[in-house]
């Protein structure tokens, strides 16, 4: 059942903060530009769920899962110096079912760091901005750890129960309004021990990985219109250091953003994210994602 | 499995041979002068009547530096290093002045906030053109 909602919420770090910095556009999350000291985002969204990918490709219809998630996300980054910033994000989160009671609570919070290790120039058009970038999540919210099978659908469940930390870098490229750019993440999740009866039994998570895969487009003053794809897989999972079979996670997804720019330095954003629908996806659930957001940078 | 665990180094080994070959040598570009004073600025608005405000880190920068006049438009890098700022400066318009303002004071009282921006320059004090 763990493998269930391993790599669930792992969405949330990649949720947007963006501004117009100039003139608008930034393909990245949480990064600032230079002059920019803050940037918060408020985000509202609701993930509609509607079946489940098995191990082995099949379609079923997901019981465990909410019918709907509705998250509100805060966040936001500060530049320490030029090319260093901190960041942190709280989602709260409410599940709701047709055939139950709804259920609010706050999810996991995350906290991080970024290094703009090389910055975009614009003499320089074909060396892209490098941005390293570290991210901590910490389990707080309830988890399927802390449920009981008596529970279903898990309206309660606002985790997916592991710590997790997030190194990765971040590639970009800017031509004239177009801009690409790619990410890859690693995601480790230290084991935890829970208790079964009297003895304890050890859980591993296999080390996952992301890959992102974008595309923006510049209306220079007005806003951004980007697309992109995300892959994400975790190896598989253990138990008490034997590998669990078929336990592996893989999803891919994809999303469309579009911002507007609404003011100095303000935009606000919808995106549409569709997960688990194409490519060979394991264990996981399958849903839309709309997104409204409002970003501010200082 | 061997070649699995050394696709990572591999790429890492590729991207950083990119970055060293597309890193262009230093060469003799034009200089952006720091703005070190109101006089300064007086004497350079008796030359010009435009300011361009830009960025060597900001994308859309290079079509308006390309296409303001040098001898109208006061060139201000924004936030910026000296050597990034002269580099960018000196590839689109190696004809024009530019003035570093890396801490924002000239934007500030300009109130500039994001760039490419446009202003046109309030006539100078001091002794006229």
């Amino acid at each position: 059942m763990l493998r269930y909602f391993a790599g669930f919420f792992a969405w949330v770090l990649t949720a947007v903060l963006q501004a117009c910095p100039c003139g608008c556009g930034s393909v990245f999350p949480l990064s600032l530009y230079p002059g920019e000291t803050w940037k918060y985002r408020i985000g509202l969204s609701r993930q509609f769920f509607q079946d489940y990918v098995h191990a082995d490709g099949t379609v079923g219809q997901d019981i465990s899962s909410p019918a709907t998630t509705d998250t509100l996300q805060l966040s936001v980054a500060r530049a320490l110096r030029e090319n260093l910033s901190v960041f942190m994000s709280l989602p709260i989160e409410r599940n709701s079912h047709p055939d139950a009671r709804s259920h609010g609570g706050i999810s996991d919070p995350s906290i991080g760091v970024r290094w703009t290790l090389n910055p975009y120039q614009a003499a320089q058009v074909y060396i892209p901005q490098v941005a390293l970038h570290m991210a901590y999540k910490q389990k707080i919210a309830n988890s399927l750890d802390d449920a009981s099978e008596a529970e279903v659908p898990y309206l309660g469940v606002h985790s997916n129960g592991w710590n997790e930390i997030i190194p990765g870098v971040d590639l970009l490229f800017h031509w004239n309004a177009w801009s690409l750019s790619g990410s890859q993440a690693f995601i480790l999740r230290p084991m935890k021990v829970k208790l079964a009866g009297e003895d304890t039994v050890s859980y591993r998570s296999g080390l996952g990985n992301r890959s992102i895969l974008s595309v923006a487009y510049t209306f220079y003053g007005y806003g951004q219109l980007s697309g992109g794809l995300e892959r994400e897989y975790f190896a598989r999972s253990s138990q008490d250091r034997r590998k669990l079979p078929d336990s592996q996670v893989k999803r891919y997804a994809a999303f469309l953003t579009s911002q507007v720019r609404v003011g100095t330095r303000q935009t606000v954003e919808m995106g549409l994210r569709r997960s688990g629908f194409d490519g060979q996806n394991q264990n996981t659930p399958r849903y839309v994602l709309i997104t409204v957001g409002y970003a501010h940078s200082l | 499995m061997r070649t699995a665990s050394k696709r990572p180094q591999t790429l890492l080994i590729l991207l950083a041979l990119y970055l060293v070959a597309m890193t262009p040598a230093p060469s003799g570009a034009t200089r952006c002068i720091s703005f070190t004073s109101e006089a300064q600025l007086q004497v350079l608005l008796q030359r010009f009547d435009t300011l361009y405000f830009f960025a060597s880190w900001c994308p859309f920068c290079s079509k308006g530096l390309q296409e303001a006049d040098p001898t109208r438009t006061l060139f201000v890098a924004f936030r910026d290093g000296a050597e990034a700022a002269s580099t960018c400066f000196s590839r689109y318009q190696p004809n024009g002045t530019c003035l570093l303002d890396p801490d924002g004071i000239l934007a500030k009282r300009f109130a500039i906030e994001e760039v490419p921006a446009l202003r046109q320059a309030p006539p100078a004090r001091g002794p006229s053109k």
